[in-house]
């Protein structure tokens, strides 16, 4: 057994060595960066302890972009996981072509994240863009002349409207397993029972895919928070910050302005806003899945 | 049994890890030969008159300095370049040459990590009066040089010639005005009968604040103190705040400019689409321009910066530095000698991305284009970015960029964000 077990850390070494080396370590160094003030090229890097982390507290801009986040993800999961449902559900119907549309919904994950961003900065022009150009030949001028990217109330719906079609994808697959994950048997007792399409849907879909929208909640509050390439490329966080979201506002901190020990205090930060929300997550849905007891 | 075998595989994993750890032997130089790390931006592009140029290059100097290989490092986007380059100092991993941006050269001369490269200049008794003056001083302090000058641009005025021919208006001439400007601008924004809103525009107003910072300066305001220690006193002082309500009328109040993002700008380019009549960009826009099939090279004019209290440009520039822990600063001084020489700086010129730094290279251009002959005559009024001098200027720019936006889309007062532009600048300066 022990001889078993030592061959097995061997063969996983490589992989052991990469998780140590490229994500524990680092996570380790930026804890140990947060109690510096450590600026790149200045050769002084005091130890300032918990200041980098009092500092944030007044920090206005942080907490600016802590707001963004949250409201980017308070409005771009459920919506994006509503859209993902309400496809799978369609493309889950045994109907010729669905596999197209499959296809197609999930083109967008596995296009460069860079690329969409452009196109889609491309569609969002003001006068020129496909939206513009769509609004103002359906006669709605007012739309036609909104510069979606550069206006402080729409830049973030445009980012989250867009972060639905790029998620859309991954979502739909994970949902499409789920539902064939449910018995056929379920749907057939509730049929003999008088349920109708919507009673089947409300009373066995949805709560046996609890699981499955659980899994899908957390990985996307996660990313949503994360939030960083379609920020970048599009918006650089403008118009005045309306856009500049905690993964932005921390790479500006730790690669445009140097200040590496404060980027490391607010990825911590971060993190521990990640982690509550998430076990936050965890309470609920528990609880969700005992009642159906899904357990 | 066992233990051989463990043995075997510890032996597997070791000699794979070894074989990934190797030193590239790829190329093995000649005894005697030295390699020196070069780092530029902008890179291996797809663009194949960038890529003969890069050739071509190469190939001259392994011709003249066999015994020099040069590994080169190509990094994209002039964003990335500074951090990948401060990164690189922490690390170790800086290269023996690399090219300096003037909007960034401040961050990496005042941290000490450039040699001066004037013992070299006097022992080889380089000419410094080639270059021109204004622009050799932008890696000079005091009498120490941190880098001999490549190509450079003044910012200029774009126009199309078609447009304004169209509102029968005369091309605007050097030294002409703001009002000038303003006038043009009203006279070419044209919107069709019963709209509002133009399909034609004066002017295109690029928010981005490397092109309208020179609107300050034209009104004798500036962004920071003559020191660069400071923003208060001088972003919010009544004649930059002039200056930006002159800039921003034109978006809000005249109406005769759309504003864009620079991202935006990137894939509309609505001077290019006969869209907007006038733009502000440099000797590189001219490379887009000949690509471009929607406009044609013969339709666009140049001009000096209309003026207002000062004639006044603003020039960006690249160059070449050595790196103070290079170990071969003899082979790596002569690299830079070359890439800002009579070989390079021609085939350079020949590209359109700029123009060369020595005067006699640049004039003999002069005929090249018509286009040519505004840009060096407006060489004399170019004055070096702040990046150039102040290391945090890069914050500075974000806080003027955001300063920008809530004028232009915000509708805060110019006033009023001035000011809390100047609280933001201030303590970054102070760090």
């Amino acid at each position: 057994m022990k001889r078993r077990s030592w061959s097995g850390i061997v063969f996983v070494a490589p992989s052991l060595v990469h998780l140590l080396v490229f994500v524990l370590f680092p996570i380790g160094f930026a804890f140990v960066l947060s109690l510096y003030r450590w600026d790149v090229l200045k050769p002084r890097k005091p130890f300032v302890g918990s200041g980098n982390y009092e500092a944030l507290l007044h920090d206005g801009l942080f907490w600016n972009a802590i707001k963004n986040s949250v409201y980017y993800a308070l409005v771009s999961v459920p919506l994006g996981m509503l859209v993902a449902l309400a496809v799978a559900l369609l493309v889950y119907q045994r109907l010729r072509g669905t596999s197209v549309f499959r296809t197609l919904y999930y083109l967008p994950a596995v296009s460069s994240s860079v690329a969409i961003s452009m196109v889609w900065t491309f569609l969002y022009l003001p006068e020129k863009g496909l939206l513009a150009w769509s609004f103002s030949a359906i006669g709605w001028n007012t739309a036609a002349q909104i510069d979606w990217l550069q206006s402080p109330v729409w830049a973030m719906p445009a980012l989250i409207f867009m972060s639905i079609w790029t998620g859309l994808g991954p979502r739909m697959v994970l949902y499409i397993a789920g539902l064939a994950g449910i018995p056929e048997s379920l749907y057939e007792a509730a049929s003999v029972d008088g349920a109708g399409a919507w009673a089947r849907v409300r009373f066995i879909t949805l709560p046996m895919l609890l699981p499955t929208t659980f899994f899908i909640l957390v990985t996307s509050s996660i990313s949503a928070v994360q939030v960083f390439t379609p920020v970048y490329m599009m918006t650089r966080g403008g118009p005045v910050r309306h856009t500049d979201v905690v993964g932005y506002h921390i790479y500006n901190q730790a690669w445009r302005q140097f200040h590496m020990g404060m980027a490391s205090a607010q990825s911590y930060v971060l993190f521990l806003l990640i982690l509550v929300v998430t076990l936050l997550q965890f309470r609920i849905v528990r609880s969700r899945m005992e009642d159906y007891s899904l357990q | 049994m066992q233990m051989r075998r463990r043995i075997e595989i510890l032996l597997a994993l070791v000699l794979l890890i070894s074989a990934g750890c190797r030193a590239p032997e790829a190329g093995q130089p000649q005894a005697g030969t030295v390699t020196l790390h070069v780092a530029d931006w902008g890179g291996a592009s797809s663009d194949p008159a960038m890529a003969r140029f890069q050739s071509a290059v190469a190939a001259e100097w392994k011709r003249t300095h066999p015994r020099i290989a040069i590994e080169a490092e190509h990094v994209p986007g002039s964003g990335e370049y500074v951090s990948k380059m401060l990164t690189a100092f922490v690390a170790g991993t800086q290269p023996d040459v690399l090219a300096l941006d003037a909007s960034s050269a401040a961050v990496f001369i005042d941290n000490d990590t450039l040699l001066n490269l004037m013992p070299f200049i006097h022992e080889d008794k380089v000419d410094l009066a080639q270059y021109y003056p204004n622009v050799l001083s932008i890696a000079q302090r005091d009498d120490r040089l941190y880098a001999l000058p490549a190509d450079f641009t003044p910012m200029m005025l774009y126009y199309n010639k078609r447009l304004f021919d169209a509102a029968r208006l005369p091309y605007p001439k050097d030294g002409w005005t703001w009002d000038d400007f303003r006038a043009d601008c009203l006279r070419l924004t044209i919107a069709p009968l019963g709209s509002p809103h133009p399909t034609q525009y004066g002017f295109q107003a690029l928010n981005w604040m490397p092109g309208w910072i020179t609107w300050i300066w034209q009104n004798g305001g500036d962004v920071l103190t003559p020191d660069g220690n400071r923003s208060t006193g001088a972003i919010d002082s009544p004649s930059t705040i002039e200056a930006l309500e002159f800039f921003s009328n034109l978006v809000i109040v005249d109406r005769v400019a759309p504003s864009l993002s620079a991202t935006q700008a990137e894939g509309a380019d609505p001077f290019q689409s006969g869209q907007c009549a006038m733009q502000i960009s440099g000797h590189w826009n001219l490379v887009g321009l000949k690509a471009s099939e929607r406009i044609r090279l013969e339709d666009v004019g140049v001009v000096g910066l209309p003026r207002r209290r000062e004639r006044v440009t603003v020039i960006y520039e690249s160059g070449y530095a050595v790196t103070k822990r290079c170990r071969h600063p003899r082979e790596a001084w002569q690299y830079v000698q070359f890439m800002s020489g009579p070989f390079v700086q021609r085939k350079k010129a020949e590209l359109g991305i700029g123009i060369s730094a020595n005067r006699e290279i640049a004039e003999q251009r002069r005929g090249s284009s018509p286009l040519e002959p505004a840009f060096l005559d407006n060489v004399k009024y170019g004055r070096m970015p702040w990046g150039a001098r102040v290391e945090a200027y890069a914050q500075v720019e974000d806080v003027g960029q955001e300063m920008m936006d809530a004028i232009l889309v915000g509708g805060e007062s110019v006033d009023h964000a001035a000011h809390a532009a100047a609280q933001r600048i201030d303590p970054e300066l102070a760090r």
